[in-house]
């Protein structure tokens, strides 16, 4: 059953067009965002932002650092 | 005579459709673990904008990059649903406005997606996956 599966398989990728699709990470080292503001009483405004940044050590594997920075809108 | 011809003609038509409908989307990445890893092969079918389901995964065309290719996400919302908690980082709203997704990746700590783009155009979605395809080598997982 499993061979005619691969087989089928085989078939379909000769048929159907192929492309690819990227499960994007953090784009690159150092990307950074903003988000948008929040509630924080703490600030004469009202209001907070956080800065989320894209890490990407030596050894592999990107991701977010979700608070390295945030401050008053 | 004409039965060969026609089977022929029928076949044609068969090829075509499938791949009108079909394409083998190969995932770079792993924002999508643990249910698509990088290197995985899925067979995506393309359908209408009122055909999709929330928590289908789509491949969405990439106007982030100047590749123009396409990003694999989780349909976290559809429109009028309410903008989930944890997409809110960018996106104001209460609820998805017409003609507009909420894509998130499954792996959160690595994923680029509507929490730091906000809302992605529905109309940018090329298909939804229906499984996955097995890789018969190593060099068909590369391609």
């Amino acid at each position: 059953m499993k061979t005619i599966g691969m087989l089928a398989d085989r078939a379909l990728s000769w048929v159907v067009p192929a492309a690819k699709a990227s499960a994007a990470s953090c784009p690159f080292d150092g990307y950074y965002y903003w988000t948008r503001c929040y509630y924080n009483p703490g600030c004469g405004s009202g209001y907070e932002k956080t800065k989320r940044t894209c890490y990407c050590p030596p050894n592999g594997g990107c991701f977010w650092s979700k608070y390295p920075g945030r401050k008053c809108c | 005579m004409l039965w060969p011809l026609a089977g022929a003609c029928l076949l044609i038509a068969l090829l075509v459709r499938l791949r009108r409908t079909y394409s083998i989307i190969r995932v770079d990445g792993d924002s999508m673990a643990p249910a698509l890893l990088d290197g995985d092969r899925i067979l995506a079918r393309r359908v209408p904008p009122s055909r999709l389901r929330r928590d289908q995964i789509a491949v969405v065309a990439d106007r982030s990059s100047r590749d123009a290719g396409f990003v694999i996400k989780r349909i976290a919302a559809l429109p009028g649903d309410r903008v989930p908690e944890i997409a809110k980082d960018v996106i104001a709203d209460e609820r998805v406005p017409e003609g507009r997704l909420v894509l998130l990746g499954d792996n959160a700590s690595t994923s680029f997606d509507s929490r730091a783009l906000g809302f992605f155009p529905i109309s940018d979605v090329h298909a939804v996956t229906v499984r996955k395809v097995t890789a018969l080598t190593p060099e068909e997982g590369e391609s």
